[in-house]
């Protein structure tokens, strides 16, 4: 029986897609077998981020229509045979289905696979709602911006309203040098104010823009900071229990005890 | 020359206090903004702790319960925006209980003995037996209180989780009809 997570924000722009697509091929390389759902209908793009955009037949609508089986309209990718995508309609919105749908196809997923990421619409309206039907548990992606972490702190109140407790936070597009000077929120500041536990930090890198504008994943390239982070990631969703890697942060004991002088 | 170097350490002392308080800004915005945010947006906890304080002061007053209003706005500051939110509470009196006058004679009275027992030692023993039975009614008065207390802090847990739970708000509504005929026989002990 699969784990069904939902992946939301809140906010447009953070990176939920971005980081669907690498935790899923994250997963993927640990040897799980993983559904991507993309769950923004009407604005899909988990399919041009994975490079999948040529092979989709049907979509999402489709199969809560039974226009087709829930077999024929996952794709599976180019890289990982164990990774498929459920993509979005485009030409429909978020009322071509329902909370009910939802939890009625996640739980045939459920059957097939271990993990089933769902990429949430930004909002807190009938996508949000239809994408958290059927989760077993969250991932909130912020960024350190004041609006991000507003609109996150919406999303964690309406998920612990929900059947979903305990949400996990993934901050994004952290910049180490920013911090350090003072200009840009730190994570245990980020942390403090959600309340809720972390997850993993994934840093601002350009590879994110190359390996996207390819329709890669980040976690491909392996000189990407960012790509390691999602590893990381993955691996803490499984349940390895592994220091969180906070960029422009030395690791280790020494780390520490240095950090521990300088503060004082 | 030499000015043009003065001028450039200054500028990096004065671009970096600009820059740790753009940090400091954000934090402490957020923090009033979220605040405002989570106050809002839980209307069933405002209910519930509306609902605890009502018991409390029923103890002690007579209350006119449909005209109690109890909500939570935001302070305005002096320059005109909104600041922090605050609690506001407007509850009618009807008339103070007999029995909290009554219990305030007690009190004052166990005051004056106690302040009598320091001088005079011999009529210590005969004293604790009154003071005994008296200080019991009290006790319990305090229990009672430790119990809401109890309470509040499982609202404000609730809250936390942001209230929406069913189940532990149907709890605590068993929880308050349970405890209104304890709360009774308090009442007519010390009464007696």
């Amino acid at each position: 029986m699969g784990e069904v997570i939902v992946i939301t924000s809140g906010k447009g722009g953070v990176g939920k897609t971005t980081t669907t697509a690498n935790l899923g091929s994250s997963l993927a390389l640990e040897g799980k077998k993983v559904a991507l759902v993309d769950t923004d209908i009407g604005l899909r793009n988990l399919d041009v981020v994975m490079g999948l955009e040529n092979r989709i037949v049907y979509d999402i609508v489709d199969v809560v229509e039974e226009k087709c089986k829930l077999r024929q309209a996952l794709i599976k990718d180019k890289r990982f045979d164990e990774l498929f995508l459920l993509p979005a309609a485009q030409t429909r919105d978020k009322s071509a289905v329902n909370e009910t749908q939802m939890k009625e196809l996640t739980k045939k997923l459920k059957e097939e696979f271990d993990y089933i990421l769902i990429d949430c619409p930004a909002g807190i309206e009938q996508g949000f709602k239809n994408a958290i039907a059927g989760a077993d548990r969250a991932i909130v992606v912020t960024t350190a911006e004041i609006s991000a972490i507003r609109d996150a702190d919406r999303i964690i109140g309406l998920l612990e309203s929900s059947e979903i407790k305990n949400p996990e936070l993934v901050i994004n597009r952290l910049r180490p040098n920013m911090v350090k000077k003072g200009e840009m929120m730190d994570v245990e500041d980020i942390v403090d104010l959600l309340s809720i536990d972390l997850i993993g930090v994934v840093p601002d890198d350009e590879y994110i823009i190359t390996q996207t504008n390819k329709g890669e994943p980040v976690v491909q390239n392996k000189k990407a900071p960012s790509g390691k982070a999602y590893k990381e990631i993955a691996k803490r969703i499984l349940g390895e229990n592994i220091e969180i890697t906070v960029p422009g942060r030395e690791k280790g004991f020494l780390a520490k005890l240095k950090r521990l002088f300088i503060k004082n | 020359m030499f000015e043009n170097i003065i001028k450039f350490f200054k500028n990096i002392g004065k671009s970096n206090k600009e820059a740790g308080n753009s940090k400091e800004a954000a934090k402490e915005r957020l923090h009033l903004v979220l605040m405002q945010d989570r106050a809002n947006v839980s209307a069933d906890f405002l209910d519930l702790m509306k609902q605890e304080i009502i018991e409390v002061i029923k103890k002690y007053i007579d209350v006119d319960e449909s005209a109690i209003d109890v909500r939570l706005a935001n302070k305005t500051n002096e320059d005109g925006t909104t600041g922090s939110p605050a609690l506001y509470a407007n509850i009618p009196i009807r008339n103070i209980k007999e029995e909290t006058r009554k219990m305030q004679k007690t009190i004052n009275q166990n005051e004056d003995k106690n302040s009598v027992n320091e001088k005079n030692n011999s009529f210590k023993e005969q004293n604790e037996n009154s003071v005994n039975s008296n200080q019991n009614e009290e006790k319990k008065e305090i229990k009672q209180e430790e119990n809401f207390q109890n309470k509040v802090n499982e609202v404000e847990k609730n809250t936390e989780n942001n209230m929406q739970d069913e189940k532990s708000t149907d709890i605590d509504n068993k929880e308050i009809e349970q405890k209104q005929p304890n709360l009774e026989t308090v009442e007519k002990n010390s009464s007696i």
